[in-house]
Order: structure tokens, then C-alpha cells, then sequence
């Protein structure tokens, strides 16, 4: 890809993400016409979509934004009302944006003139000022941005009386305090806790450096002190006050710092310098300051250049990156790179215990601590919040419900949730899915609402939350409720169940995921085909997540998805039998305990454990998979929780827990059911994952069988 | 409630912590690091089931790591730290990397945090 090409690019990736940001501030300001705040967000959007685009060579799309911030122009300085005809028309044009940026053949103008016309309309002829939505509004630029409070950044020395404990005082919660004033950052100093014979357990021996930019003052600091400043050491310092000094404010260098601390006078300091080595690296080797007054410098000299930073994008609010923007390619070969350091960091620990050699035990402590934090900021960094998503079903709603002549609201909650990036990916259509599903078949029309007593606007809530490893999402409506007479009669109909087979509800629900079923008597162009709910869960079943349905005739239907955090990393189970490793995700592992011939003989052979008066069946893995060989005398069982139910997995030996790299298997063995994958265990056996869900359903089914 | 157990393997102790580790389990925390330390080459401490510490018991474990590097002994903690005490870490500001074991090979107990 040339540089202009890649350039190009990377406009259309940010231009996509604008207009979503241009979606969703226009459906906010549909809800909340007077919300300047989200005029000030359309309108940033539609600027910056036409400045970039005429830089990158798409006049196209430059010419046509134009026009229309233009007319955003005006709504900002109060000329023209936010009215449902303006977002109508405004959201025409973001559509009409993207199919330039999809690079779709438009070759007439006809589609624009279409928008262009009735949205310039929209301006009044002569202008009326008379209608301002909010004083702020009346004045350009950035009409949100507060005055400036002056801020004010303090160092502060703060030294609790080793009594402070003892007074019920945790000083803890004063840093808490000063957090909560500004942008803080607290450096402990441990240098005068003693060795373990003579320390007081009860005495504080820490104390700290706190660097605070506030614009509160001073009295407020003070006041986080006013009930133990008499016999507690502590100073506050300015220094810096954007009203008063100039530029050399940011630029302080360690030395200066120091000076001005008094821990090392200006002469140390010239001594050293002329060494040319870091001065805190010669201090410290001078052993004139130690390594951790050093570092208090430094976090002062990182926190005036990042107050410096911020006051200069204050000065230019055009878009100063505080994010870099990476390929998602990129992240995608980091996170196999960190799956392959965490299998040779397990090789290298097991190495060092093998050794038992103090020193490189605590080094593999220390890689191992490392690594498992560079596995979970890797993560992080793919992990997206899944808002972004809800924004887009808004507009999916809006659209569809008039369509239909329904009046539906969609509510969403959890929007901050986080989830791996492939899989919000992955989500989109099955979500897409299931919504047009609630507003057709679920939401009642609103003359049949207010008939059965109902409001006659519908409601569909979106939810997200996590749950342990794992995050459901919930798609709920106040619709008729899923009808089980008609499921029931249905899946006679098509064979997939006998006329004489007893289900109960929750089976009934289930089978509208089975493939070519649909109730809808006609079928509409946004669903009841009866190809979809069966996508929907191969969907879901290949993120590794399961669907749960609920619903009451009448009231609603609840569909839940439940997805794990990631697809690459899990923490597992290693357990053992035979000579064979298998790995259980650690998510659904509630508890192991000891199974032996003593309790197998008291079941009378049959598959059931005694756990604290509580009956568990439990499967043998060993003969699930054939292994051979004789069973240990005492065994274990792994006590895992399936669709809420507690079933045991019998063991040789539970190995303990392993931080599990995910590895798929291939293509030939992807219809083998009850394992999803394999991992590299440290000396280079592999060991399989058990997909403890299935598992639990084949030996379900065999019994049913038998 | 906190729960401290002591596991011995030839000269190899673990420390078993569990629970909220806060000023009210101070001294019985002192006691079981003291104990901990006494005749073993090797100390592990295991804080996987730890749900809260305050400041106070952070000071006895970094007193018991200097004392550790004083008598060259070697003092680790298990790799999988809890959320919560890296929490307590952060909140008291103790995370970074400081030098507080200076002239021994060991690193600060809370360095990558």
C-alpha cells in the first residue's frame, strides 16, 4: 500500500467512526432537542469529516459535508431549531456520506439534492436571532469548555504520627481524600519500616509525597488535614500556578527539584553533572539521595509535563491524539506473541523449581508476575466498550419501527461494559438479529397494546454486564411474550419433536433455535423465514457463549447471551489421568474434592457423590476418553457448575491452575464434540480443553438413550 | 476475617493468607511472618484468597521481605496476585519500583504493579 493510499485509509476508518458519533448524537438530540452539548458533538463530527476529507482527495464528500455543517452552523448559534425534520434529514445525509466513503457508484446528484434542498429550507429567510436555544450556544467555539479556574499544582509532604492507627485514623483514606481534589499522584516511602522483630504492627511507619494540581485551593487541601495536622509532619508547596508562572513551568529537571526539596544543595549538584550520566543515577551511585527520592522527583517532573500537555491542547482543542491509532492486525499477532511468552514462561518456572535454586525461583516469580500483567494489559488493550454497538441498534430501531407503524423505545444499560474486540465483532448480526425479532414478532402494534391494557409505546432494553468470566447480554421486550402452544404444534409439525414427548417450557423456547423453524404467519423482509435463530446460535456457539430464553405469555420475552471476555487467553484447571493433561476452565470450577473406593462402594456403583449432604452426579473423564490404565485409589472430582446445575468430573489429580493459551485444533477434529481446543503445557505436552457444557449434554443425551 | 495458615517442607515455608487482612490481624499477622521466617531458606506467600489489605499489614509484609533480603533469604509471593490487593497497593502508593531491600539482589515486593 503506498503512503497515500495508507493515509487514505486510515481517513476512512476515522471518517466511519465520526459518523457513528454523528449517529448518535443526532438520535440523543432526537430525545433531547435543547441538549446543545450534542449539537456541539454532530456538528464536531460533520467538521472534521469534511476538513480531513478535503486533505485526503474526497471533494466528493468534502463538498457535500460542507453544506450540511453549514447548515449545523446555524443550529449551533441558535438559528434553527433541532425539529425531527432536521434529524430526519440529517441522518439521510450521514447515509448518503457513507455510501461515498463505501465508495458505492453514485454517479448523479440527485440523492443529494434530495437532502441539500429541504435541509437548506430549514434556514430562515431573513435570519432570526430571536430563537437562541441557550446563551452558551450564542457564541462560537467551544461553548461547553468552562472558564478557566486556574489550576494550581502542590507538592505535599505529608508524615503521619506513628500513632495514627492507634487513633482510628487510616491515613489511606486522607490520599483518598486529596484524589478526590484533582489530578494526584502519591508516592509511599517505605524506607523507615524496621525488620520484622522490631516493627510495632500497629504503628504507621510510611509516609508520602503527594503531587495534586487542583483548582479547590489550598483551604481545601488543609481541610483533608484539618483533624490531624497538629501532630502529623506536614507541608504544602506551590509549584505551579498557571495564573503566575511562564514558561518554564513543565520543564523542571530532576536536579532542580531536588534542590528546591532540600535534600541535595545546588553545589551536589554541580559536582555531579559534570559526570554526564542522568543526575538520579548519579545521586543515587553518590548516595547522596536515595533510589526512591529519585523516583518521587521524577513522578513530579511526569506530572508538570502532563498538566503542561493538557493546558496546550486546552490552547488548540483541534483534535490533539491522545491515543494512537493500530491496526488491529498488529494487536492480533501481540496477543498470539504473549500467548507464546506465558507457554515458555511455564516452561522456564517449571524449569527453575526443577533447579530449586533460590535466586532463579525468584526471578520465574517475578517473569511469571510480569507476564501475567503484560497478558492482561495485552487483553485490555483489545477490549472495547460494547456501547459503540447499542449505539448502532438505535438507529436499527428507529428505522424498523416505522416501518412497521410500531412506536418502540429502546432503552440500554451497561453501554461501559468491556468486551474482547473480536468478539463485539463477531456479535453484531445475531444482535442485529434478535432485535429485529423483539420489534416484529415481540412488540404488539399499538392499537393491539392498548387493547390487552398495555402503553402503546414498546420497549426493548439492552443490557450488558460482566459475570465472572464472562459477560451477559440481555435483549428484553414487553412484547406478547414467546407463544409455547404454538412452538410446540410447530415443531410437531416440521418433526422435529414427537406428538407424545414431554418438554418442559424452557425445552419448548429452545427449539426456535433449531434450524427452519419460524411461528410468524407472514413473513415480512425483516424476519420470519426461519432462517436466523439457528444462525444466531452457531453464531454464539463459535464465540463460545450460550443463548437462555425466558418469557410470559403476555409480558415479555428475555433472550440472554452469555459470552466470555476473550478468545484467546482463559485461566484453567490443569488436571491429570492417566498420562494424559486435560484443562477445565477455571470460570465454571466451583470446588474439588476427594472421591474414594470406600465412597464409590456406598453409592452402590452408581455415578452420585455425597458433597456436605448435597447429592452431585459426576462423570469419569476416564471413561469418557478411553484411558486405560488403573485408577489411583483415591481420585478427585472436580465440581463445575453446568446451566445451573453442579456436576462432578472425576480425575486422577488435580494439577492446579494454569493460565491456558487457547489453541484451536484444526479442521479435522472440529466436529469432535466436548473439547474446544488444546493448550502447550511447559514441557511441550499438550493438553486438551474440556468444553464442560457439551460433555455435560452427550452424557445427557446417552442417557436419555439408554 | 482474615485465616493464616503455615505450611513447612523441608526448608521451604508457606504462608497461606486468606480473607481481609486489615489492622484488626496486625500482631497475629506478625506473629505468623515471624514464624514463617524462622529456620526456612525459602519463604512463599500465598495471597491468592486475599480480599482486602489495609496499610498496615502491607508494612509487615514489606518488613518481612527486608528482613528476608537482610538474612538472605529467598521471599516470594505467589504470581497470581488478587485484584484487590493490587488495589490496596496502587491506592496507598506503594506501586512502582523502589529500592527499599538496597544492597541485596532482591527488587521491591511491589515492582510491575
Amino acid at each position: 500500500m503506498s503512503g497515500i493510499d495508507k493515509h487514505k485509509e486510515t481517513y476512512r476508518e476515522e471518517a466511519y467512526e465520526l459518523l457513528t458519533e454523528l449517529e448518535s448524537s443526532l438520535l440523543e438530540l432526537e430525545e433531547r432537542p435543547d441538549d446543545i452539548e450534542q449539537v456541539g458533538r454532530a456538528f464536531r463530527a460533520l467538521h472534521t469529516i469534511k476538513g480531513s476529507g478535503s486533505m485526503f482527495g474526497f471533494d466528493r464528500i468534502a463538498a457535500f459535508t460542507h453544506e450540511v455543517e453549514t447548515v449545523f452552523d446555524r443550529v449551533r448559534n441558535g438559528e434553527i431549531k433541532v425539529t425531527r425534520q432536521l434529524i430526519d434529514l440529517t441522518l439521510s445525509a450521514r447515509d448518503y456520506i457513507k455510501k461515498l466513503l463505501d465508495g458505492t457508484d453514485i454517479s448523479d446528484n440527485e440523492e443529494a439534492g434530495e437532502i441539500l434542498i429541504p435541509l437548506k429550507n430549514l434556514v430562515p429567510q431573513p435570519i432570526d436571532k430571536t430563537l437562541p436555544l441557550s446563551p452558551a450556544a450564542s457564541s462560537k467555539g467551544e461553548a461547553c469548555d468552562g472558564p478557566d479556574q486556574g489550576e494550581i499544582t502542590y507538592r505535599i509532604h505529608f508524615g503521619p504520627n506513628p500513632d495514627i492507627f492507634k487513633k482510628g485514623i487510616d491515613p489511606v483514606y486522607l490520599l483518598d481524600e486529596l484524589h478526590a481534589l484533582g489530578s494526584c499522584r502519591s508516592i509511599a516511602y517505605a524506607d523507615a519500616i524496621p525488620e520484622l522483630t522490631d516493627i510495632d504492627p500497629e504503628a504507621c511507619y510510611t509516609y508520602w509525597d503527594i503531587i495534586l494540581t487542583t483548582d479547590k485551593g489550598i483551604n481545601a487541601i488543609k481541610d483533608v488535614f484539618i483533624f490531624v495536622e497538629d501532630d502529623c509532619k506536614i507541608t504544602i508547596d506551590v509549584i505551579y500556578d498557571s495564573t503566575k508562572f511562564g514558561e518554564e513551568f513543565g520543564n523542571k529537571r530532576v536536579g532542580d527539584i531536588l534542590v528546591e526539596r532540600g535534600f541535595v544543595t545546588q553545589e551536589d549538584i554541580d559536582q555531579v553533572i559534570v559526570r554526564q550520566k542522568r543526575i538520579g543515577e548519579i545521586l543515587v551511585e553518590a548516595k547522596m539521595v536515595d533510589q526512591r527520592k529519585i523516583e518521587s522527583a521524577l513522578a513530579e517532573q511526569q506530572h508538570l509535563k502532563e498538566i503542561k500537555q493538557k493546558e496546550q491542547q486546552k490552547e488548540q482543542p483541534v483534535d490533539v491524539a491522545s491515543s494512537i491509532r493500530v491496526s488491529s492486525d498488529k494487536l492480533d499477532s501481540l496477543v498470539n506473541l504473549v500467548g507464546e511468552m506465558v507457554t515458555v514462561q511455564a516452561r522456564f518456572s517449571q524449569l527453575c523449581a526443577f533447579k530449586n535454586d533460590p535466586d532463579f525461583l525468584s526471578v520465574a516469580e517475578e517473569v511469571e508476575r510480569l507476564t501475567a500483567e503484560l497478558r492482561d494489559q495485552t487483553m485490555s488493550i483489545r477490549m472495547l466498550p460494547i456501547g459503540t454497538t447499542f449505539s448502532k441498534f438505535k438507529r436499527l430501531v428507529r428505522d424498523l419501527s416505522k416501518e412497521l407503524g410500531k412506536e418502540i423505545e429502546l432503552t440500554t444499560e451497561g453501554a461501559e461494559t468491556e468486551l474482547d474486540k473480536t468478539v463485539i465483532e463477531k456479535l453484531g448480526d445475531p444482535m442485529v438479529h434478535l432485535i429485529r425479532n423483539c420489534i416484529d414478532h415481540g412488540i404488539e402494534t399499538p392499537d393491539m397494546r392498548i387493547s390487552v391494557g398495555k402503553p402503546a409505546q414498546g420497549m426493548v432494553h439492552l443490557s450488558a454486564r460482566h459475570s465472572g468470566a464472562y459477560v451477559l447480554i440481555e435483549i428484553k421486550d414487553d412484547g406478547a411474550g414467546l407463544d409455547a402452544d404454538a412452538i410446540r404444534a410447530k415443531a410437531i409439525d416440521k418433526g422435529l419433536i414427537a406428538p407424545e414427548d414431554e418438554l418442559t417450557e424452557k425445552e419448548i423456547y429452545s427449539l426456535i433455535l433449531a434450524p427452519g423453524f419460524s411461528t410468524a404467519k407472514t413473513v415480512t423482509n425483516v424476519s420470519g423465514r426461519g432462517v436466523g435463530m439457528d444462525v444466531v446460535k452457531r453464531a454464539i456457539d463459535n464465540l463460545r457463549g450460550s443463548i437462555g430464553i425466558s418469557s410470559q405469555k403476555g409480558i415479555g420475552t428475555t433472550i440472554t447471551l452469555k459470552l466470555p471476555l476473550t478468545l484467546a487467553i482463559i485461566e484453567g484447571l490443569l488436571v491429570q489421568i492417566g498420562k494424559e493433561y486435560f484443562i477445565l476452565p477455571l470460570s465454571v470450577v466451583e470446588e474439588c474434592i476427594e472421591l474414594s473406593r470406600e465412597d464409590i462402594a456406598n453409592a452402590h456403583g452408581r455415578h452420585l457423590a455425597n458433597v456436605r449432604g448435597q447429592i452431585v452426579p459426576y462423570i469419569r473423564l476416564r471413561e469418557q476418553f478411553a484411558i486405560n490404565g488403573k485408577q489411583p485409589e483415591i481420585e478427585q472430582i472436580v465440581i463445575a457448575g453446568v446451566e445451573s446445575h453442579r456436576v462432578g468430573f472425576v480425575v486422577d489429580n488435580v494439577v492446579g491452575e494454569h493460565q491456558t493459551v487457547i489453541k484451536t485444533l484444526g479442521r479435522v477434529y472440529k466436529d469432535i464434540e466436548g473439547i474446544s481446543g488444546a493448550t502447550i503445557l511447559g514441557e511441550g505436552t499438550v493438553a486438551l480443553i474440556l468444553d464442560i457444557s457439551k460433555l455435560y449434554q452427550i452424557i445427557e443425551r446417552e442417557e436419555v438413550v439408554l | 476475617m482474615a485465616d493464616m495458615k503455615i505450611k513447612k517442607n523441608g526448608n521451604k515455608n508457606t504462608l497461606d493468607l486468606s480473607g481481609e487482612l486489615n489492622i484488626n490481624c496486625a500482631q497475629e499477622l506478625k506473629n505468623a511472618l515471624v514464624q514463617t521466617l524462622k529456620n526456612a531458606d525459602h519463604v512463599v506467600l500465598n495471597l491468592a484468597d486475599v480480599t482486602g489489605m489495609d496499610l498496615s499489614c502491607l508494612q509487615l509484609l514489606c518488613s518481612a521481605h527486608k528482613t528476608s533480603a537482610k538474612s538472605k533469604k529467598s521471599f516470594v509471593m505467589n504470581a497470581a496476585l488478587p485484584d484487590a490487593l493490587k488495589d490496596a497497593v496502587k491506592r496507598t502508593g506503594y506501586s512502582g519500583n523502589f529500592n527499599c531491600t538496597a544492597g541485596t539482589v532482591m527488587s521491591c515486593l511491589w515492582k510491575g504493579i
